[in-house]
């Protein structure tokens, strides 16, 4: 083996750049899908009528039991047999979407669970709307149980990303193994993607400190 | 779907099914003995080796598994270790489940008061049998439910072996696919089985934690 040499990866840093980007992009969209669906979910699995609790934790048993791979493959190649073909940013936004937005929920139920019921007896006493009681007393006193599984699945999620690179998605990990085609430097690019995919991983880690200090 | 489609493609993705289960046994056997001395070392702060324990699992655990996998496939070849796909899989999955089940392991050990780890030193137990005898059966209770989670994160996370080649359920899947132009068939059928797997993991996981309750108590 020749030394080890980073020039041929860094000078295509262009094209690390954008690979980032889209990491970056695309674990927001999923964050911005799944988040809300998450917490309509734990809604209607908890407060919902039976048939819906039922079904809901079907669903949640389907999504949560298959690998995260086989749920993208499932989202993109499905449609394809019936005509429809997505675009495979929306195909990864849907099928990480999918499998965080159950991840999420059952984050968002065990918050539920962590709320002392007086304070929401007592809305309820005062008549405030149960919209109202939802969004003033019921999550911002979740936020500390929350805060801590939230985070460390969004890490998960991040890493998870890298699989969008089997429906063709253009983020780190699919421009990394093009890079090493090109150059024929695969530890140089993996240690390079790595070095960036961890340093994300610790901004995650720091937002999670400060949000946590704050709460 | 396409009964005589599965039918004929049958042995292909159960031969992938069955590769599957191998490599996630092979890899849960594999993680489970380091992942405790990953975490005894961090636990009794061994000097450098308990160091060393800390940066690789908050290196691992900062990784895409992917990454890992790519390295251990196209990157050790460049080091002069060529491996075939499968032990690359391997290799790479039980380094990243090592670095995550030591994190069970160490907040189990962690659970165990402090107390009784001077007391088996008080009375001159060797390490040992000090922790098989005393530690593991006290941490038992904190240490099943996460460990059965990450059983079952791994068996899903061999899914991912299917890229560097590895005709695994997900690999047998999408070259039955490849051959006949249906995806929906085989997919269907990996989710299935999948689901099954996964089920009956569950099941054992909430078994496991009957047992041991009914074992070694509910605890203080």
């Amino acid at each position: 083996m020749t030394g080890l040499d980073f020039s041929a990866v860094l000078a295509l840093w262009p094209a690390l750049l954008a690979g980032a980007g889209m990491t970056l992009l695309l674990t927001g969209c999923v964050m911005l899908v799944a988040t809300p669906t998450g917490l309509l979910l734990a809604l209607g699995r908890d407060r919902g009528p039976t048939l819906l609790r039922v079904m809901l934790a079907t669903l949640s048993w389907l999504v949560r039991g298959l690998p995260p791979l086989l749920l993208l493959l499932l989202v993109f190649f499905i449609p394809s047999d019936f005509g429809v073909n997505l675009p495979p940013f929306a195909a990864a936004v849907s099928g990480l979407g999918l499998y965080m937005a159950f991840t999420y929920a059952e984050v968002f139920r065990a918050g539920f669970a962590a709320v002392p019921p007086g304070p929401v007896q007592a809305a309820h006493a005062l008549g405030l709307s149960p919209p109202r009681i939802l969004w003033r007393i019921v999550l911002p006193q979740m936020r500390a149980a929350v805060l801590p599984p939230y985070m460390s699945h969004t890490s998960s999620l991040l890493k998870n990303t890298a699989l969008a690179t089997v429906v063709a998605v253009r983020e780190l990990t699919s421009v990394g193994k093009s890079l090493f085609a090109v150059t024929y430097r695969p530890l140089e690019t993996l240690f390079v993607i790595g070095l960036i995919y961890a340093a994300f991983s610790v901004l995650l880690f720091l937002a999670q400190s400060r949000l946590e200090r704050r709460a | 779907m396409n009964p005589e489609l599965i039918r004929e493609y049958a042995p292909l993705v159960l031969a992938g099914f069955a590769t599957t289960l191998g490599l996630a046994a092979l890899v849960l056997l594999l993680a489970m003995p380091l992942a405790l001395a990953v975490a005894i070392c961090r636990h009794l702060r061994l000097p450098l080796l308990g160091r060393l324990c800390g940066a690789y699992v908050q290196t691992f655990r900062a990784v895409p598994a992917l990454i890992v996998l790519y390295f251990a496939f196209y990157g050790l070849p460049r080091l002069g270790l060529s491996l075939q796909p499968f032990p690359a899989a391997a290799l790479a999955m039980t380094l990243t489940s090592v670095a995550y089940v030591s994190e069970d392991f160490r907040a189990a050990l962690a659970s165990v008061p402090r107390g009784q780890w001077d007391a088996t030193h008080a009375l001159g137990l060797p390490i040992g049998h000090a922790i098989r005898r005393i530690i593991l059966p006290q941490a038992l209770r904190v240490l099943v439910p996460p460990v059965m989670t990450n059983a079952i994160v791994t068996l899903k996370a061999t899914s991912v072996a299917s890229l560097v080649g590895v005709r695994e359920l997900t690999g047998a899947s999408l070259a039955a696919m490849a051959i006949t132009f249906s995806a929906t068939d085989f997919l269907v059928l990996a989710a299935v089985l999948y689901l099954t797997i996964t089920g009956v993991l569950a099941g054992l996981q909430v078994a496991a934690e009957r047992w041991v309750r009914r074992r070694y108590g509910t605890g203080p």
